[in-house]
């Protein structure tokens, strides 16, 4: 192995070629090789960060898949011109139940609509659970409809009634597919 | 920790071999730590990548760990953990996509220059010219050059010991490690070096 030689090619060529082959080996591959290998050491490591990735990694794509099941589902809602639920103006102030999947809407008209969805699409809502049942955001929500005279079936229906759309996206209004 | 340290360091790969076979894998950690550095370079100069170097020395090492108990000592422990590498690399180097990759991903990287007392900018900037040409030549090379070529740059081995981790008669190598350097001098003249 001890080529020696003056020539200034023969010596680039040396040189390039332990340039090429002379890193030193990583200092974690002996802890990598024995993670492997024995059993007492790897086992409490991998199952530490196995469940920490595992409940994080766990977490995230049960967030992610939430979020593309409540905006990519369709939406079942059942428009229905039976008044079952006392109107807004009387729900103003008082607690509206969690996770309702019925929501009764009034305009300020004589035109009492009310607005069903599924358990699983109470929208239009980005945060529907807890949202939609927040009188801070249902209550600027029916404002807005008073003040713009909107259909309270427009907001399920289409997106495109309602306006402007700044103050709809300030209300965490999320524009859903009109109902053919 | 300093006798504990002295009193491995004495003990000699047979010994440690003997300890890994019971189960000891202390033992063979110091294996690792011993000759880690020539499994990890073997791998390198087959696949150019010190990623998958990595990944080839840790299977390497794994696999020679789990197969003690075939290794009759014939060659050194050193040479056969090697020589398990080396095969492991020509196995992944002959991957269909990982041979595609090393063409399409080509990135020339950066080199510590050898120092120099003539640091002029002209001199350094033919050194560097120089040695970027060799280093793209060597990788042009035919594999059956490059390898033995590559291996005999580690210094990590006798001619003897990388004829057997490379499977061919140390004459063969011996001529392919010259070739290889004939090759590259004729091409690097006809650059103009």
């Amino acid at each position: 192995m001890n080529h020696k030689s003056n020539e200034p090619l023969d010596l680039a060529i040396k040189e390039a070629a332990r340039q090429l082959v002379s890193r030193d080996a990583p200092d974690r591959l002996r802890a990598a090789v024995l993670t492997e290998i024995d059993p007492n050491r790897s086992r409490p490591h991998v199952v530490r960060s196995g469940c920490r990735i595992g409940l994080a990694t766990s977490v995230a794509i049960a967030l992610v898949v939430v979020v593309l099941w409540k905006t990519e589902s369709p939406v079942q809602r059942t428009p229905n011109t039976t008044s079952q639920t006392p109107p807004v103006s009387q729900q103003a102030g008082t607690d509206v139940p969690r996770r309702s999947v019925e929501t009764a809407v009034s305009s300020s008209s004589t035109d009492v609509s009310t607005y069903t969805a599924s358990r699983r699409r109470p929208l239009p809502f980005i945060s529907v659970p807890v949202e939609l049942s927040t009188t801070d955001t249902f209550t600027p929500l029916v404002n807005l409809i008073k003040i713009n005279d909107i259909e309270p079936s427009a907001i399920a229906l289409s997106s495109v009634d309602i306006k402007p759309p700044i103050e709809l996206a300030s209300l965490n209004v999320n524009p859903i597919d009109p109902q053919p | 920790v300093t006798t504990l340290h002295v009193s491995i360091r004495c003990v000699t790969d047979s010994e440690l071999v003997e300890r890994a076979r019971d189960g000891d894998t202390a033992a063979f950690g110091e294996l690792v730590g011993r000759h880690g550095s020539a499994v990890y370079l073997a791998a390198l100069a087959v696949l150019g990548s010190p990623a998958e170097a990595e990944d080839v020395a840790q299977e390497a090492h794994v696999q020679a760990f789990r197969r003690l108990a075939s290794f009759r000592g014939d060659a050194s422990f050193k040479t056969w953990v090697v020589r398990i590498a080396w095969k492991r690399a020509l196995n992944r180097r002959r991957s269909i996509i990982r041979h595609v990759q090393r063409f399409i991903v080509s990135v020339e990287e950066s080199w510590p220059e050898p120092p120099t007392a003539l640091a002029s900018a002209e001199h350094a900037l033919i050194r560097t010219e120089l040695y970027r040409d060799a280093r793209r030549l060597i990788r042009s090379l035919p594999s059956r050059l490059r390898d033995p070529f590559l291996m005999a740059a580690t210094e990590e081995h006798t001619y003897e010991e990388l004829a057997v981790i490379l499977g061919m008669p140390s004459g063969t190598l011996k001529w392919r490690v010259s070739e290889a350097r004939r090759v590259l001098r004729e091409k690097l003249v006809k650059l103009g070096h």
